[in-house]
């Protein structure tokens, strides 16, 4: 991990992700990458998975050979519905069981790690299901790959200091009940505070949210084509030199998910709630790594509304540490 | 510099001179004490106890001695619409209103980087009446203390806060401000409030304005405003 850092810093070059593939023949897929996605009901899953689909779509703003689409029509229209829902400034329902969807996306064309299938899953959890799915036959988990596990920060506030080790005890439990623990390499836990917007965050952490290079792409893009703002639009079209992600933005991007990942075990581990949850990913050598997010970007609302558009903030980053495995 | 840098609005609350506006501003946006003076002098049947009820609901009213880091946004009037805050601005007399976002971008422009020791300097304390500067420091105390609570991770000496902190152009509550272009009048939001009273990554310095669906008619509690005033 640090030597990446190193290499960043110190300007020598980042080694290549793995099972880089830039053509797709009909008899190669691309490589899969399966994120599995972990959540207590009401910690935001559902939300998240709006906004990361949302700016999955949208890196074709800054990616001039991207393409994101799905080959199941019903993915497509799951998809759909998740934007036009956004579009109406809608916040997600509470997920019930026979909402359960899994999504499959092809995205072409990325800078840095070209042409991958992206597997996702909707629907209740099954490491941590509502007591009203508690008796629900349970999905199989693939703990091979990296685990996104969602936290949302401002229930954190009310937990005592053991209850997050506790939820931790019950995915590692979870994990080793698991038909496929034995075969499944160590455990990468990409922890993920969700709802951070509604947080008194340290300052640094919050600019990182703030000035988030990606979200300021699609409001770019936005004002762009909104006539009324007239001279106060700060719009840009797609491809403008300001919103380019090519190859060096891409690594400078990766160089601050890293040194932001530091930041908030920093900041957890002051608190005996973050110094317990280190202890127990290290005995049970679990890589970790943190994220911050905020899925609409603002809680404005009224009723079950947003006022404002959505604005996903850093939904992309557990993505990206997913598809760095020298990092994780 | 004018000679008169701070200027008391009709009620005693301080504006201070922005040279590069030309206008008074308000230190703070509008206080629930300061719009009580005009509930209290309003005639018509619009502002009612029942509006101000509505609006206390939407963020409740504290006295200036319980105030500290955690509901200091109590203290401001929001949750109003830009209409209601027009006839505020109206009420104080010629020469009042609310900020367009160009003035309110300038404002902040003109006090970032300024040190709050700024208005010690002018003596602002001592040129207030009693309410008026009571509520002045026990905000200006608990916006220090947010400082002091989201100090950077890894900071060892604090940063010291900023002017624009401590007039609460950010850390404060959303501000209504008008925009113009050719197609009429349009309202937004400028600030960045507290994320306690409303989750928010808006980002003022970056010129973001915030566009509501409905501001006519759409109370939001975040929303308040404040005012300035045209000496000429």
């Amino acid at each position: 991990m640090f030597e990446f850092l190193r290499r960043i810093l110190s300007g020598r070059p980042v080694p290549e992700p793995e099972n880089k593939i830039n053509t797709l023949s009909s008899s190669m897929l691309p490589t899969a990458n399966v994120l599995e996605i972990l959540a207590e009901p009401g910690h935001g899953k559902t939300s998240f998975l709006w906004g990361l689909t949302f700016m999955l779509r949208k890196l074709g703003l800054v990616w001039p050979d991207y393409l994101c689409w799905s080959p199941q029509s019903d993915t497509n229209q799951v998809i759909k519905a998740y934007h036009d829902a956004m579009n109406r400034r809608e916040v997600p329902a509470p997920t019930l069981q026979e909402n359960i969807c899994r999504l499959e996306l092809r995205l072409k064309g990325m800078e840095r790690w070209g042409d991958r299938r992206l597997i996702l899953e909707d629907g209740w959890d099954s490491v941590f299901p509502s007591e009203r799915n508690a008796n629900v036959k349970k999905r199989e988990i693939d703990w091979g790959s990296p685990a996104c596990w969602l936290l949302s920060l401002p229930d954190l506030e009310g937990f005592d200091a053991q209850d997050l080790d506790n939820r931790l005890d019950t995915l590692l439990r979870a994990r080793q009940a698991s038909a496929r623990f034995l075969l499944a390499r160590p455990l990468r836990l990409i922890i993920t505070l969700t709802k951070a917007d509604r947080m008194n965050l340290p300052r640094n952490l919050r600019q990182y949210l703030k000035l988030d290079p990606l979200a300021a792409m699609v409001t770019a893009e936005k004002e762009l084509f909104d006539p009324e703002l007239g001279p106060d639009s700060r719009g840009l079209a797609p491809g403008h030199p300001s919103i380019q992600f090519d190859e060096r933005a891409v690594r400078e991007y990766l160089g601050k998910l890293l040194q932001v990942h530091e930041e908030i075990s920093d900041w957890l581990g002051s608190t005996l709630t973050g110094r317990l949850l280190a202890r127990r990913a290290a005995q049970q050598h679990v890589t970790l790594r943190f994220c911050l997010v905020s899925a609409t970007g603002a809680d404005l609302r009224s009723d079950s509304h947003l006022q404002i558009p959505w604005s996903p903030r850093r939904v992309l980053d557990p993505f990206f540490w997913s598809l760095e495995p020298e990092m994780l | 510099m004018r000679d008169e840098t701070i200027h008391p609005d009709p009620v005693g609350f301080p504006m201070i001179w922005v040279q590069e506006l030309g206008l008074y501003v308000h230190c703070l946006p509008v206080t629930k004490v300061q719009f009580e003076y005009f509930l209290s002098d309003a005639r018509d049947g619009h502002f009612d106890p029942a509006w101000y009820e509505s609006i206390r609901q939407l963020n409740p009213r504290i006295s200036p001695r319980r105030i500290w880091s955690r509901n200091y946004w109590n203290a401001f009037l929001t949750g109003i619409l830009p209409g209601e805050a027009e006839r505020y601005a109206a009420w104080n007399g010629d020469g009042y209103h609310l900020l367009d976002s160009s003035e309110w971008q300038s404002f902040f422009r003109a006090v970032r980087g300024k040190s709050p020791s700024l208005l010690d300097d002018l003596g602002i304390s001592e040129r207030l009446g009693p309410r008026p500067r009571e509520l002045f420091q026990t905000i200006g105390r608990a916006v220090d203390d947010v400082w002091e609570e989201t100090r950077e991770v890894g900071r060892d000496s604090p940063e010291k806060i900023g002017l624009a902190e401590r007039l609460l152009l950010r850390l404060g509550v959303m501000e209504w401000v008008s925009l113009r272009n050719g197609q009429g009048l349009r309202w937004g939001g400028l600030g960045e409030p507290h994320p306690n009273f409303c989750g928010n990554l808006f980002a003022p310095e970056c010129g973001e304005v915030v566009l509501p669906g409905d501001p006519e008619r759409q109370r939001l509690a975040p929303f308040g405003f404040r005012l300035a005033f045209d000496p000429r």
